[in-house]
């Protein structure tokens, strides 16, 4: 491959490690904006997915643009692949982040309040296994990727407690439904977004070892190496 | 130095040994023919002497009729007198006369033979060559008898060539014996010079190596003045010249490391293509990155490796390199100027970071960097590939947090000052109003009012004024010899009415009673008087103060302990905070200023001492103050 090639891919690669930055950024601050209850910051949130989207698109056709002109093979087709597959999901989780940002703008003060500690704990905690994953990209550290992957089951968990909480509470509670449902919706967008986080590590570790760790062990793995 | 022979040894043995070897091969060579052909000639001239000597014994005699005589004659010569000499007398017409090998009876006309008619011509013959009589190489010499005009034979002596070869041989032998000899002495001494001089080179360029390799302490052995000696000398001075070199640049290094390193500012530094090339350990611990994330060393990742946080990317991306993606506003702001690329743009932005000790304030100002180009020892202005930038995050936690002490203070002290004084103007304004000569009872408690709200306005200015005197440390602390019981007996006479009003038990604990220290007697009043101040306000009836005093070699401990309602943990840290007060303090009807423990802290700053608050929510509360004995 030429030199010109790899220059090529390696400035894609830190542009989806830059766009990859921003969407942690925007989470980042649609939880702070939930928590706070800051509309301002919410505002903001909603407006970079613009660029987000855009970037997406961009990204995407750099892709596009060196598989056909330089018909890569080996561990450049991979990351190739990886850079598609995760750009893909880098939108999908600025998409969730706006998602919470639009809920913080109408919550309800009382329903945030009681559910204040396990919305930052959640939020922290798919905050950092984001990290993990973004920069297990970034360096191509494998065992970041797989302790990304690892901790999905307890974003699981924590998404299942929050739904008994909220079920334990409607039967008790006065309050309308809606409130419970902004709750409910704050906490299954981080539980996607810690899945497309989940996504990420797998393409990390695909990108490294060829090796295609999703759905378990069950599938039989195709020699892709 | 372990001996490698090497190919330059090998070249300089053979290329040695063999002009050696070739020029002793010639000269033995030209020695030995040389010597063959002495030989030869002394061989022919001795052959033509005894040949001249036949022909006068034999002249007179020289026909056919003496015939009988001369063979005899030949065959006497030839047996006995010359050994291995063939003596042959022939006529003019080629009829053998005599000869002293082989008989004379069977021998064929010699008049053909080159020799004898060669020297029936000129009167001498010679030649070499096949003998069918004796069947023989032979070297013939040949003598005419008579003279040129009237020839009358030729008397003939010859020798086998065999045997002129067998003289020949034992010198021969000899000289062949010299020449091998000369040859191995050649190689030994080509060998010789070789080992010598590929020595000498090799460890010129063993030490050329090592320090090519980076081993400066290798020094080449020298001796003599010749060229490799200069050679020699001269690498040597150049390494003495490159290890001073080197060790400028390396201190020069370590001490631009060091400043780098000590920086309370986290500073990266990136080149026009992003990569770091110099990070600091501030910078790591504030970014929270570690070495295990990016490898060993973070010089030469790409930014978007080593610093995680968008925002800061967005500052050290160069805005003019490609519109900024999904930056913030402020970016896009300098973003617009992307055609004055020489210009040095700087940005600054503001953000929390989570770190190990928990969320920092930082302030973090990018700007671009001229950076040297490899390749030249300039900085080149103008070419923007050569500029880098430069990011600087200031922790501004502390600073954030003086900050709001600061203003806190403005708002607390004029709102704590207002209280009482707005309490004073509703009494005064009320007292006005009040007839005084029928309502006394009335009119008294108004006076009572101002009289309590005033003390608090004047108690609480004159803790302001301590304050701002221990803060400016303006005043002088004289330092006296203190006596402890004394001391404790003041403050117990001073206190035992409030402890009595409020049924508290006084308790003393002292470790020796008659311990002094040296200090000053003012500030120590002031720490202990504000801790009691405390003890006493937050404690319930019943309860006690206890006052503890522990001597040892360098510090003496006062302890004031209490069973009051005690401070929760999350306010320990703030308690020494100027009007801070806990829930309990500002709610009760005995409030204090709010300054006391910050007095305290601050008067034992100004006495080297050190504070410990120790405290339990509901159990009490135990402040002790360590003060060194000498100050």
């Amino acid at each position: 491959m030429t030199t010109h090639f790899v220059n090529l891919l390696e400035e894609l690669r830190r542009r989806a490690a830059r766009m990859a930055s921003l969407v942690e950024d925007m989470v980042q601050e649609a939880c702070e904006s939930v928590i706070d209850a800051d509309e301002k910051l919410a505002g903001r949130v909603i407006r970079r997915d613009n660029d987000v989207d855009a970037e997406e698109v961009a990204v995407e056709a750099e892709v596009i643009r060196l598989m056909a002109l330089y018909q890569p093979v080996g561990s450049d087709l991979r990351l190739l692949c990886a850079i598609l597959k995760i750009n893909n999901d880098l939108e999908r989780i600025a998409d969730c982040a706006v998602n919470i940002a639009e809920r913080a703008r109408h919550m309800e003060r009382s329903a945030l309040a009681r559910h204040r500690d396990t919305i930052t704990e959640m939020g922290a905690f798919v905050r950092g296994m984001l990290r993990n994953a973004i920069q297990s990209f970034a360096v191509e550290d494998m065992e970041l990727a797989r302790k990304a992957f690892a901790e999905d089951e307890h974003v699981d968990a924590l998404y299942e407690q929050t739904i008994k909480q909220i079920v334990a509470e409607g039967a008790t509670s006065s309050e309308g439904m809606a409130a419970q449902l902004d709750v409910l919706s704050v906490a299954k967008n981080l539980e996607r977004i810690a899945d497309h986080a989940t996504n990420i590590a797998e393409d990390v570790i695909f990108l490294s070892t060829g090796e295609i760790v999703r759905h378990g062990d069950g599938i039989p793995q195709p020699n892709v190496k | 130095m372990p001996l490698r022979l090497g190919r330059y040894f090998w070249k300089l043995f053979l290329a040695n040994a063999v002009v050696m070897g070739i020029v002793l091969a010639g000269c033995v060579w030209i020695i030995v023919s040389e010597l063959d052909q002495f030989r030869q000639e002394e061989l022919s001239n001795h052959l033509s002497a005894q040949a001249s000597a036949l022909e006068v014994a034999v002249r007179d005699r020289f026909d056919p009729a003496h015939a009988e005589e001369l063979n005899a004659l030949a065959q006497q010569v030839g047996s006995t007198e010359l050994e291995g000499v063939r003596v042959t007398f022939v006529l003019v017409d080629g009829a053998v006369l005599g000869d002293s090998e082989a008989s004379v009876s069977k021998m064929e006309s010699h008049a053909d033979r080159p020799e004898i008619q060669q020297a029936l011509a000129t009167g001498f013959g010679e030649s070499v060559r096949w003998s069918h009589t004796v069947a023989k190489d032979m070297k013939y010499v040949a003598v005419r008898v008579g003279t040129a005009s009237k020839p009358r034979g030729v008397v003939r002596v010859s020798m086998a060539v065999q045997s002129i070869a067998a003289r020949a041989q034992p010198a021969r032998r000899l000289a062949i014996a010299i020449a091998l000899v000369s040859v191995l002495a050649a190689i030994l001494l080509a060998l010789a010079i070789a080992l010598l001089w590929s020595r000498r080179i090799q460890s010129i360029t063993e030490a050329a190596r090592s320090i090519s390799g980076g081993d400066l302490s290798a020094r080449v052995a020298v001796s003599g003045h010749d060229e490799i000696a200069v050679l020699g000398r001269s690498l040597n001075e150049m390494r003495e010249r490159l290890s001073g070199q080197l060790g400028t640049i390396d201190r020069q290094r370590r001490t631009l490391d060091s400043l780098v390193s000590q920086l309370r500012e986290g500073v990266v530094v990136v080149d026009a293509d992003g990569r770091v090339v110099l990070i600091n350990s501030e910078a790591v611990e504030l970014l929270q990155i570690s070495s295990d994330e990016v490898g060993s060393s973070f010089v030469g990742q790409t930014f978007e490796q080593c610093v995680p946080q968008h925002k800061l990317q967005g500052l050290l991306r160069r805005t003019t390199n490609e519109a900024t993606v999904g930056g913030d506003e402020s970016f896009r702001q300098s973003a617009n100027n992307a055609d004055e690329n020489i210009e040095m743009k700087s940005q600054e932005i503001s953000l929390q970071l989570a770190t190990n000790t928990g969320v920092r304030s930082v302030l973090a100002r990018a700007f671009d960097i001229r950076l040297p180009d490899a390749n030249s020892d300039e900085l080149l202005p103008g070419t923007s590939a050569h500029i880098g930038r430069t990011l600087v995050l200031t922790d501004v936690t502390e600073l954030t947090r003086v900050m709001r002490v600061k203003a806190d203070l403005a708002a607390n002290a004029s709102h704590e000052l207002r209280t009482p004084l707005s309490a004073i103007r509703a009494a005064v304004e009320t007292l006005r109003a009040v007839d005084w000569t029928c309502d006394a009872d009335a009119a008294a408690k108004f006076v009572d009012v101002v009289d309590r709200h005033s003390g608090r306005m004047e108690a609480m200015i004159g803790d302001l004024l301590d304050l701002s005197r221990l803060e400016s440390g303006t005043g002088r602390f004289n330092v006296k010899s203190i006596s402890v019981m004394k001391l404790l007996e003041e403050l117990h006479t001073s206190y035992v009415d409030v402890l009595t009003a409020k049924n508290l038990e006084w308790k003393i604990s002292i470790s020796s009673e008659d311990a002094t220290l040296s200090a000053n007697p003012e500030l120590l009043r002031m720490i202990l008087r504000n801790l009691i101040d405390n003890a006493i306000r937050f404690t319930e009836p019943t309860g006690y103060i206890e006052l503890s005093v522990q001597q040892d070699a360098e510090t003496i401990v006062f302890e004031v302990a209490d069973t009051g309602c005690g401070i929760a943990s999350t306010e320990q840290q703030r308690v020494f905070e100027r009007f801070y007060q806990v829930e309990q303090a500002r709610s009760g009807p005995d409030r204090g200023t709010g300054l006391g423990l910050s007095i305290v802290r601050h008067a034992a700053t100004a006495m080297n001492a050190r504070i410990d608050l120790n405290s339990t929510l509901g159990q009490g509360t135990t402040v002790t103050v360590r003060l060194p004995l000498r100050m």
